[in-house]
């Protein structure tokens, strides 16, 4: 469909938070049928690897900014924008942990998205020591994550990016292989919390936040057991032996970083940067509302829309923190008022009922009574 | 450099804004935030309950990563 508009270009920001077990999104890149609706009703949709990451699946969304958690915080906060690349050269990290057969696996999946899909990727870097990846589960019972030698991890980025030129990273780090757990079996079944999600999180963060350039993660575990009653909203974790190629793919377009001091004024809309001040809606599951960056959106003129059907381990609601939103019960509903606000309706006019318009009393003495 | 989980309990304030600035103030007694949220509103007590990874320390430059040809 084409259609000529001298409307600004509408942006929507989808949040799905890793590792709180969400129950579309919580699993193995199952919210992107979500990214892939709301994409198609909008000029750009700005996400992050949570949502689009399906291991082996992937897809390719030309109007999606792939934008890590820590960048999107700063986003949010106005102290960066997002600068849309034609591509970017792909440094990747592979923890010394990583067992040789298992590396192998790792390259072999660097030289498949090279060959397959043409990525631009760069020489690729050991760390000097094991990155030391260690998994938690807070009493919330959202998942959580250490890293016991980080600064071994970002020797390797600093040397991709001072030595190579990479514009992107990708980390692999050696997860914890927990191979019968209750956390696993469940996660297998389309229930619980991914124990991983946390620790993942926190080692794109540290890349993130010291060198301002896009990064995502994979991890490197051993390939499990067939298992004939697998979720389907797992099953793309189960497909190979590796995680990397939605990373690879995802990060070969993601936007880059820009500082106040690099804004380049009077741009707007995919051709330019984009900035906090640019984006109309934000998604979020109700229950999830704690966010850092949904905190400093809200400051915003972004229309926050809570998704109640999308639940998760978390309690916090959009009006318990003073959020003003809109509530809706579905992503169906979510992606109707989207469609309203691009339209410049109010969805309320979609209702059978209609109250009578009312008339603004004053708050101060003297003010007219009401006609109602 | 190390990253610890850490928690903290901080009064419920008027606006979003406000919680933030309240809730980082309180992460930065613990080391540098570097991924939090709010995970349970206790509306009775008037407080909320925050997890973080916060970062201990500077970075180490030390050895440098070898560079593998692709």
């Amino acid at each position: 469909m084409s259609r000529q508009s001298v409307s600004p270009p509408y942006t929507a920001l989808l949040l799905v938070p890793t590792g709180i077990g969400a129950t579309i999104g919580g699993y193995a890149g199952d919210a992107l049928p979500v990214a892939r609706a709301i994409a198609a009703m909008v000029d750009c949709l700005i996400t992050h690897p949570n949502v689009l990451n399906g291991a082996h699946l992937y897809w390719p969304l030309p109007n999606a900014l792939y934008v890590e958690g820590y960048g999107l915080d700063q986003v949010a906060a106005g102290n960066w924008g997002l600068r849309p690349v034609p591509g970017n050269r792909i440094g990747l990290i592979l923890d010394a942990a990583i067992e040789p057969d298992l590396r192998w696996r790792q390259l072999q999946a660097a030289d498949a998205a090279r060959a397959t899909l043409g990525l631009d990727l760069t020489d690729y870097v050991i760390t000097d020591q094991p990155l030391g990846v260690t998994l938690c589960t807070a009493t919330s019972g959202a998942t959580w994550g250490t890293i016991a030698n980080p600064d071994s991890l970002l020797r390797a980025a600093a040397t991709l990016i001072h030595q190579v030129g990479t514009t992107a990273i990708a980390v692999v780090a050696r997860f914890p292989d927990d191979e019968g757990s209750a956390a696993l079996q469940n996660y297998r079944q389309g229930q619980g919390v991914d124990p991983l999600g946390g620790a993942e999180a926190v080692i794109s963060h540290l890349v993130v936040r010291q060198f301002q350039i896009p990064c995502a993660h994979a991890p490197a575990l051993r390939p499990l057991p067939l298992e004939p009653n697998l979720a389907p909203r797992s099953a793309a974790e189960e497909l190979g032996y590796t995680f990397l190629p939605c990373v690879l793919a995802g990060l070969s377009r993601a936007p880059q970083f820009v500082t106040q001091a690099q804004r380049i004024s009077n741009s707007a809309g995919l051709a330019g940067e984009i900035w906090a001040d640019q984006i109309n809606a934000a998604i979020v599951p109700a229950d999830a509302c704690g966010s850092r960056a949904l905190l400093r959106l809200s400051d915003r003129t972004t229309r926050i829309i809570t998704v109640a059907e999308n639940q998760t381990t978390m309690q916090v609601t959009a009006a318990s923190l003073g959020i003003r939103a809109i509530a809706v019960h579905s992503y169906l509903e979510a992606i109707g008022i989207l469609a309203c606000d691009r339209a410049g309706i109010s969805p309320l006019a979609l209702r059978p009922h209609l109250d009578r318009i009312k008339r603004f009393v004053a708050p101060f003495p003297g003010s007219s009574a009401t006609i109602d | 450099m190390v990253t610890h989980l850490v928690t903290a309990e901080v009064p419920l304030q008027d606006s979003p804004s406000a919680m933030q600035q309240v809730i980082e103030a309180a992460l930065v007694k613990q080391g540098t935030p570097l991924r939090w949220a709010v995970t349970a509103v206790n509306l009775e007590q008037q407080t909320v309950l925050v997890e973080a990874i916060v970062t201990i320390g500077e970075v180490s430059t030390g050895v440098a990563s070898a560079l593998v040809p692709a």
